[in-house]
């Protein structure tokens, strides 16, 4: 369960940073690249932090 | 503009203070209060990652190709995703096999291989010289640019770099322990990541809220402007998504494989909890570091930058905007990013040097004085030589670079190791030839695509000749290889290096044998250290799963019992168990289990985790190691149990085949099971044809049948049905032990039956004699008195009615005379004389006794005689045997017949038939013919006593005789005496 959730963020990450998003978001990308990647910081927070409950603190 | 000697104080001011910070922390280490070990320090000291390449590089490539600089960030933030699965299990694996380099833990995933460690050390010190040497010329050039004389700059970077080496000696090679972390080194490193954020966020700040109004005032008027290009990305923008998704890629690799990240994430990596929050801490640290450079490129070039001397805005627009402090703290930031870099990974690279080539070279001389601190220096001079390496990049080729190419040159290099790594962490078949295969197609194709053309613009390759024309050709073009056009060159190199790459590896792993020891090294690197498993301790979640457990190794029923006896014992239920019990439940079955599989094994089986420490693996090694050597013993017992098992089979079955009886075990259904060859004898039935088939089909030749009336055990007597008849004595009893089923013996009794009946005979004629002759003695006296008297009385006149009385009188006693001579006869009161003997005269003169005789006129006697040895016997005693005979005979056969005598020699006797055709005798007075005083004749007409006579006379003679009667169809005596008698 843990290992396929970072795979799937690592999946998440790959995606939103690579085709076709990045031509979606063209017009903004600057703004769009900086957002997503906090937001994706923000999510490796979230999931480190669930799983070190989960963990006892590991 | 700063004195250059502000500066040298400034750098040296500056170096204090590392040297400070670091001291404080080894000195803090050896309180035991470490200032590194917790994840922010860690994650800080990844950031060592962002080098000047980051500090001025970024900015340079932001003003030159936009957006595309964000891809040396993005992919280590994308890899951090991952580093909870990758760089935990590096690091697992790499503390347990005391790795401390990249090139170690290659070598060591792959059989331990010195010839691997040696190229990939090679391909590292080749691959990183140019990224030191950017190091050198960032400080270099900021030097120039801060002190406005380039002139010096070269000294100058001559006298940083033995400071940097000097430092990285103090810190890094004070002991010659490599696998022992440098925590002062590190809490530096962090200081230092520290250092240059602040400074590029202070210089970030000036410039976006200081000569501009934010970021939407600078990306406004760079989006209005010509630079609009840098806001966009593919077509109509400087950078190709190809090469964003490339670049991307060689960041995600580098974050690994980077020699000195290797050493910071996994070398001097304390916890691996750390890991976890530095998955964040430090993509929040690409995140800050770069918030600036899109403001900083777009600034600079909006205030009238060029793109070219783009690489050192950060520096040049607080000095051209009236900020020389600032300018100076900047300069501290780059330089912070730059010393950390030479630091961390020349110590890194005098690793790898000493492990793949120095230690291996003078290991024969360890046994010296002083090796130890001859090795340490050696390391000293490694570390200089590493700097000074990169020193000489910087001031010959790096001239010709930007900081961002030459930084790619290295990341391109350190992917080469990518598939030797993570194709090794997860796929056993990847062996040692694969490895050196892939590497050295990988480093081929970067010193091809990457390095020659690099020098050659650099100008120490001379383009021309041979080189020219083929560097020109279609298919070896440097940057178009086999044609393929239109890739930018990190693309490129980045497609045919890891394509050649990934085939040579596992194409060669495919088709070539691992080593045993690559083997088990494959196994420990992809199985035994799976960090996912590491950490978890399963917890089984109730009863039936312990129980399940439990029962795999000790049997269901088993397993059942011993929870059922953990409940009872504690007054549980399964129903409704609380989690502490159930976890002393799992105590309990690991106790168990302990038992049969060893403490070790038998906590793994309830952790249900792969991984083991070193103590546990010696501890699983040892076990191991102890049931072999059991087995191995066992085997032997078992091998020398069998061999006896085999003879005492072997003696088992000879004692039954050689017994002179038949024996043969039968199942549980009465089908045999073995057949000796006594049994075969007996029913005339082979072995092979009787084994499996039913028992009672095959002794139906034995009357009464065995089974006729069921199983029933005990002994019992038979004959068998076809000639030559034998008596047979038969025991029947069941198997004892476990085995199910009945053993039958046969034992051929005729013989013994025989002597039995002589036995009894003898002893009944013994014990007739004996009284015959006791009768004989006691009345023949008396009477031969009355005899006497008679015949006196006799002559003396007397009247008639006396002398007819006396006669009547003399004619009884005669008969009891003749009565008691019969009996003196019987128990042979009269010795008799033995002489030779021709038989043939003694049947003629008894033959001529009766010839005349008016009784033997209706009988036609035939006697065939055939000339015989003489016989030593009685003559008289053999003529009474003839002569009764040939009476009873005759008596038999009171309206005639014949009487066929017949003597042969039969062997070695001479047998005598005496056959008449007269009544025969009944079969129950068979056997008492011989008997004496038996007589079928009545009591007036014989006493009993003939054929007595005639069984006592052979018996002394050593013969036999016998009878062979049948009512109605006559009788026939047979006499045999030996020869020799």
């Amino acid at each position: 369960m843990k290992r396929d959730i970072w795979v799937l963020l690592f999946g998440l990450g790959v995606l939103l940073f690579g085709w076709p998003f990045l031509t979606i978001f063209q017009d903004w990308l600057t703004y769009y690249l900086f957002i997503v990647w906090i937001v994706f910081i923000g999510l490796l927070f979230l999931t480190s932090t669930f799983s070190n409950r989960e963990d006892g603190g590991n | 503009m700063f004195s250059p000697w502000v500066l040298l104080a400034v750098i040296l001011g500056y170096l204090l203070l590392l040297f400070s910070v670091a001291y404080a922390a080894e000195r803090k280490e050896r309180q035991g209060k470490s200032l590194v070990s917790n994840p922010y320090v860690y994650s800080l000291s990844l950031a060592v990652y962002c080098t000047s390449w980051t500090f001025y590089g970024s900015v340079g490539k932001a003003a030159n190709a936009g957006l595309s600089f964000l891809t040396i960030y993005l992919g280590p933030t994308l890899m951090a995703a991952l580093w909870w699965i990758v760089l935990r299990k590096i690091v697992y694996l790499s503390r347990e096999n005391r790795i401390t380099t990249i090139s170690d833990f290659i070598s060591s995933r792959y059989g331990k291989s010195l010839g691997l460690s040696i190229l990939v050390t090679i391909v590292a010190v080749v691959g990183i010289t140019p990224y030191l040497g950017l190091q050198i010329k960032a400080v270099m050039t900021t030097f120039s640019l801060l002190s406005g004389r380039p002139e010096g700059s070269h000294a100058a970077g001559w006298f940083i770099s033995a400071l940097l080496g000097i430092f990285a000696v103090i810190f890094g090679a004070r002991r010659l322990d490599a696998s022992e972390r440098h925590g002062g080194l590190v809490f530096a490193v962090a200081f230092e990541s520290a250092i240059k954020l602040l400074a590029f966020l202070l210089v970030g700040f000036f410039v976006t809220y200081g000569l501009f109004n934010g970021f939407g005032d600078i990306f406004g008027k760079i989006q209005a402007g010509p630079y609009a290009s840098l806001m966009k990305l593919g077509p109509g923008s400087p950078v190709s998504l190809l090469e964003w998704t490339s670049l991307t890629f060689l960041s995600m690799m580098a974050i690994l494989f980077l020699p000195r990240q290797f050493h910071v994430a996994v070398v001097e990596n304390f916890s691996t909890s750390h890991i976890k929050k530095a998955m964040w801490l430090f993509p929040l640290y690409l995140f800050l570091i770069n918030i600036f450079v899109l403001p900083i490129a777009y600034g600079g070039l909006l205030k009238g930058g060029v793109q070219s001397s783009a690489d050192y805005f950060v520096l040049s627009i607080p000095l051209r905007f009236g900020r020389p402090f600032l300018a100076l703290f900047v300069f501290i930031g780059g330089f912070s990013a730059a010393t950390a870099m030479v630091i961390v990974e020349s110590v890194a690279l005098s690793t790898m040097v000493m492990n793949s080539f120095v230690m291996p070279t003078l290991w024969d001389l360890r046994a010296f004085r002083n090796f130890s601190a001859v090795m340490l220096n050696i390391k000293r001079v490694v570390i200089l030589g590493c700097v000074f390496l990169g020193y000489t990049f910087a001031v010959h080729i790096g001239e010709f670079y930007s900081l961002v190419d030459i930084g790619l040159k290295s990341f391109e290099a350190v992917t080469i190791f990518a598939p030797s790594i993570l194709l090794g962490l997860y796929w056993r078949g990847g062996n040692k030839k694969g490895a050196i295969a892939g590497i050295i197609a990988g480093f081929s194709v970067w010193v091809y695509t990457l390095l020659i053309p690099a020098l050659m613009r650099a100008g120490i390759i001379e383009p021309g000749g041979f080189l020219e024309f083929v560097f020109q050709s279609t298919l070896l073009k440097p940057t178009a290889l086999f044609g393929l056009e239109g890739l930018d060159r990190w693309s490129h190199s980045l497609f045919w290096g890891l394509l050649l790459n990934l085939l040579c590896y596992v194409g060669v792993s495919i088709f070539t044998r691992q080593s045993d020891a690559e083997t088990r090294q494959a196994i420990i690197f992809v199985d035994s250290y799976s960090p996912l498993q590491f950490s978890q301790t399963h917890r089984p979640a109730d009863i039936a799963e312990i129980e399940d457990i439990l029962g795999q190794y000790i049997g269901p029923a088993e397993a059942r019992e011993a929870v059922d006896g953990f409940l009872k014992r504690n007054r549980l239920n399964r129903q409704s168990m609380p989690r502490e019990w159930l976890l002393k439940l799992r105590e309990e079955a690991e106790r168990i289990l302990s038992g049969a599989l060893g403490p070790s094994i038998s906590t793994l089986v309830f952790q249900d985790r792969i991984v083991l420490t070193h103590d546990e693996s010696l501890l699983v090694s040892n076990s191991i190691r102890q049931i072999s050597r059991n087995l191995r013993l066992s085997r032997q017992e078992l091998a020398e149990a069998n061999r006896q098992l085999a003879l005492l089979k072997e003696f088992s079955e000879n004692i039954i085949e050689s017994l002179p009886l038949g024996v043969a075990t039968l199942d549980e259904s009465l089908c045999v099971t073995s057949w000796n060859s006594g049994m075969e004898k007996i029913t005339g039935m082979k072995k092979a044809a009787a084994l499996n088939r039913e028992a009672e089909r095959l002794l139906s030749c034995l009357e009464p049948g065995l089974f006729s009336r069921g199983v029933r055990e005990g002994e019992v007597t038979c004959t068998r049905n076809f000639d030559p008849q034998v008596v047979l004595k038969g025991h029947l009893n069941g198997l004892s032990g476990e085995q199910k089923g009945y053993v039958l013996v046969l034992e051929d009794i005729t013989e013994k039956k025989k002597i039995e009946e002589e036995l009894f005979h003898a002893t009944k004629h013994a014990s007739v004699g004996r009284l015959a002759a006791g009768v004989a003695h006691e009345i023949g006296n008396p009477l031969a008195s009355i005899s006497s008297l008679v015949q006196e009385l006799l002559t003396e006149n007397a009247s008639s009615f006396e002398r007819e009385s006396l006669s009547t009188i003399k004619q009884h006693v005669h008969r009891i005379a003749r009565i008691l001579r019969n009996l003196g006869d019987f128990a042979r009161l009269y010795p008799r004389q033995k002489v030779p003997t021709d038989l043939k005269a003694v049947l003629e003169n008894t033959l001529s006794l009766v010839r005349y005789d008016r009784n033997f006129r209706k009988v036609a006697v035939h006697a065939d005689v055939e000339d015989t040895p003489p016989l030593r016997i009685d003559p008289d005693q053999m003529q009474q045997v003839f002569l009764n005979l040939i009476l009873n005979a005759r008596d038999a056969m009171p309206d005639g017949g014949s009487l066929n005598i017949s003597v042969k020699q039969v062997n070695g006797s001479v047998e005598m038939r005496f056959a008449d055709t007269g009544n025969g005798i009944d079969s129950e007075v068979r056997d008492k013919i011989f008997d004496p005083f038996f007589s079928t004749k009545g009591p007036t007409k014989g006493t009993g006593l003939g054929l007595s006579i005639c069984y006592g006379i052979i018996k002394d003679h050593g013969g036999t005789i016998e009878i062979d009667s049948e009512k109605g169809r006559g009788t026939q005596f047979i006499i045999n005496i030996p020869v020799a008698a």
